[in-house]
């Protein structure tokens, strides 16, 4: 007869086999979702996208994929394993963000170029310059960038950047679920907040920037205050808010915050917090105030200590502002109105009359501001009437603060962007929690569910709608980087229709002053022809004596979509500028056309058979390009990259380089 | 071994995507997990995330020193994080193989 010992003590192999199949079981939709959309991603064409961007040109099976994910997420976030809820939004956030990395090698958004720019910049100077531009007094990002590219053998970042972020995305998510899980208790809550933050934060800001990088930075300060710094009950400022609270709702809250998370002793925090911090003031320049505005805010309600700890971040803001101020206010202003209803608005370089995919684009990113503002304050009056209300307090407080915002500045008309990135995390808090917080798993699962397919809907349009006006071809790469590389100076690159091509992406752009042929009101809305082209170039010659009129498939794209011209009018334009005896053809590829505005001394009458033959892709100039001097590196000579190394030329001496006024500029 | 995975790195070919990734995981983790090894043991999850933190912080300092002096020496300054940083977890596999056994841990299942 078989022993108790003997059924009891089973091999390892009688108890790991069913979980197992317990986990192939579970795993296997992740994995057929992850199958489908890798099959889905040989049918998406990125070049031939329609009004309504990605959202109409993308697979079935893509959103499938996506659907599986998400459902699996909420699936298991309400009644199933965490890992594998975790497991699941890792899925979301690959079908999200790696489909663009994996179908085109070089990033998307035109604006990512004059990072890259700033990092090849101080890859091949080895120093800042301040009196360039913003972006060398607030190097922190570049710099590193550029000692990673370094470490990394030359990495050109647009060889990188393009994954930015997926890698933004989820060590985000690894902070957040940490800050929910100590403030909700619940690992449960901690992934659907992830989930929703997700869904909500369409606006694009984890691309390879400065503000991704702080953003993260931002939010590990925040996870160190709420879990290592918060205080065990509110002081008499949160007191008060909280009896507020309790009248309103009608139910007493609990005083209580959670202090269970605390591992390491209070100075150890608040001097990671300072650390950390150091880094996000060299790097950004609105990141130290929004932490200033929600570490403060959480210190006037008495729930985190020391107080001082607020004061030591604004010295250490302020003290990095002080010697950039007349750069700030002499290029950009500090406070551009106090008006908030004025300051939330993005006015457009033009006056915009899209196509209906555009509007139905920004419809569907208002409509997930909204669902994320109105979500989070139902919310938050929820969890108040389950007596939740002061830890739910900690959530709209960071939520609520950088709404401040509002009243200083539009900032380059990206204030709502920026409101909606720093509240987002939180509001999917809020959400997330209100939606857990019943007791039957049915309500729980059909309420985050409902929440999530929705936003996730939503999502879609926001992000990844205007995706025809982003993805850059690879010849307007290709067209940037012999630009960059062999442009004559002093010159001036106008574009025709921003964004579009990839400007100021090589490290010789401090050297360019650039400008938007159509921010020019006179060229807008109208046929243009040869009649255009003395205008053209008096516009081009405000800038310098020669310049690059820039010609590409995103700018053309962007003019039809907007429609800033009527249809036809830029070709007419480039045929009447290719017949002009002012300007020569500098470049041609598939995508991109590049013409010189020669000076007057340069200035022939080519013949008629001259005009007609062929220009060479790439037209060797007629002086020496200005020279640029590698210093010597002391690590391995780098391989061809993305393009195809170009001689170093023979060193003549430097000509004193041009220091442009600030160029017109895009705070992000 | 990631500090020392990144540095052997250093003689891959120049672009490969093995040393990308292994540069990128020695910059993400090495010098912040040097720091945090002076501190007592705290959810994993935590850990991770503070490592990263602090490691982008101190690279970022690095960065800067070098950006600003104009001294672009990275090899130095990465190998001076990354031997402060080794040593400070040499230091805490130290200490952690010689703190006392916990009693209460189950014993050890025989081979």
């Amino acid at each position: 007869m078989a022993s108790s010992a003997a059924s009891t003590a089973s091999s390892p192999h009688d108890t790991s086999l069913p979980k197992l199949v317990g986990a192939a079981v579970v795993g296997a939709p992740l994995v057929a979702a992850l199958f489908v959309w890798a099959l889905a991603l040989p049918n998406i064409d990125l070049y031939s996208l329609g009004d309504y961007g990605l959202t109409t040109d993308l697979p079935v099976g893509w959103y499938v994929a996506l659907s599986v994910c998400v459902v699996g997420t909420v699936f298991h976030a309400c009644v199933g394993s965490t890992r594998w809820a975790w497991a699941y939004l890792l899925g979301v956030v690959v079908v999200l963000f790696a489909t663009l990395p994996l179908l085109v090698e070089q990033p998307h958004y035109s604006w990512v170029y004059k990072h890259i720019g700033v990092v090849r910049f101080l890859e091949e100077n080895h120093q800042v310059d301040p009196s360039i531009d913003i972006y060398n007094r607030w190097p922190g990002f570049f710099a590193l960038s550029a000692v990673f590219g370094s470490a990394g053998g030359q990495l050109n970042p647009v060889k990188y950047a393009a994954w930015s972020e997926l890698l933004f995305t989820t060590l985000n998510l690894l902070i957040l679920a940490g800050i929910v899980r100590a403030i909700a208790g619940s690992r449960r809550i901690a992934v659907a907040a992830g989930l929703l933050f997700v869904a909500f934060n369409w606006v694009g800001q984890a691309y390879y920037s400065p503000q991704a990088m702080t953003f993260f930075g931002h939010l590990v300060i925040v996870w160190l205050v709420v879990t290592q710094l918060n205080r065990n009950t509110p002081d008499r400022g949160g007191r008060a808010v909280l009896r507020l609270a309790s009248r309103i709702v009608r139910r007493p809250q609990d005083p209580a915050l959670p202090t269970g998370h605390r591992w390491m002793p209070s100075w150890v925090a608040v001097l990671a917090v300072l650390l950390i911090h150091a880094a996000v003031v060299a790097s950004h320049q609105l990141t130290p105030y929004l932490l200033v505005l929600e570490v403060g805010a959480l210190t006037l309600l008495g729930l985190v200590r020391p107080r001082l700890l607020v004061l030591g971040l604004l010295a250490m803001a302020l003290a990095y502002l002080a010697p950039n101020l007349d750069f700030v206010k002499h290029n950009f202003g500090l406070f551009s109105s106090l008006n908030p209803f004025s300051n939330i608005e993005r006015p457009s370089r033009f006056n915009v009359d899209p196509v209906a995919g555009k509007v139905w684009s920004e419809r569907a990113g208002e409509a997930l501001i909204i669902l994320m503002l109105g979500g989070a304050a139902i919310s938050t009056l929820v969890l108040a009437r389950r007596g939740r209300g002061t830890r739910a307090l900690v959530l709209l407080v960071l939520a609520l603060a950088p709404g401040a915002l509002l009243f200083g500045g539009n900032y380059g008309g990206e204030a709502v962007l920026r409101l909606v990135l720093f509240s987002s995390p939180w509001c999917a808090a809020l959400i997330a929690w209100a939606l857990m917080d019943v007791s039957s798993n049915s309500w729980r699962l059909a309420l985050l569910g409902g929440g999530a397919v929705v936003a996730s809907a939503l999502f879609v349009p926001a992000n990844f709608g205007q995706e025809e006006l982003r993805t850059l071809p690879l010849d307007e790469v290709r067209a940037s980087e012999h630009l960059y590389d062999d442009g004559r100076t002093p010159a001036v690159v106008m574009l025709i229709a921003p964004p579009g091509f990839a400007p100021r992406y090589g490290p010789r752009y401090p050297e360019f002053r650039h400008a938007n042929l159509l921010q020019d009101s006179r060229f807008r809305n109208r046929p243009l022809g040869p009649a255009d082209v003395p205008a053209v170039a008096a516009s081009m010659k405000k800038y310098a004596p020669r310049g690059y009129l820039v010609f590409s498939t995103t700018q053309n794209t962007y003019a039809n979509v907007f429609r800033v011209t009527p249809p036809g009018a830029l070709g007419s334009l480039e045929a009447a500028i290719a017949r002009s005896p002012r300007f020569r053809r500098w470049y041609r590829g598939s995508d991109t056309r590049i013409y010189e505005l020669l000076p007057r001394s340069e200035v022939t009458t080519p013949t008629r058979s001259a005009k007609r033959s062929a220009a060479p892709v790439t037209r060797p100039p007629a002086a020496p390009p200005a020279p640029r001097v590698r210093p010597p590196s002391l690590l391995p000579a780098p391989s061809p990259l993305l393009f195809p190394p170009s001689p170093p030329p023979a060193p003549p001496p430097a000509p004193p380089r041009l220091r442009p006024r600030a160029p017109f500029y895009d705070l992000r | 071994m990631l500090a020392i995975s990144a540095a052997i790195s250093t003689q891959i070919e120049a672009g490969s995507p093995v040393r990308a990734v292994l540069v990128l995981a020695a910059f993400l983790l090495v010098p912040g997990w040097g720091l945090i090894s002076l501190l007592s043991s705290g959810p994993p999850a935590a850990m991770l995330g503070l490592a990263i933190a602090l490691s982008i912080t101190l690279d970022v300092a690095g960065s800067l020193v070098l950006v600003w002096t104009g001294h672009f020496d990275v090899l130095a300054v990465a190998g001076i994080v990354g031997a402060v940083a080794v040593l400070l977890l040499l230091a805490d596999l130290v200490r952690q193989s010689q703190s006392p056994r916990d009693e209460t841990s189950a014993p050890q299942a025989a081979g």
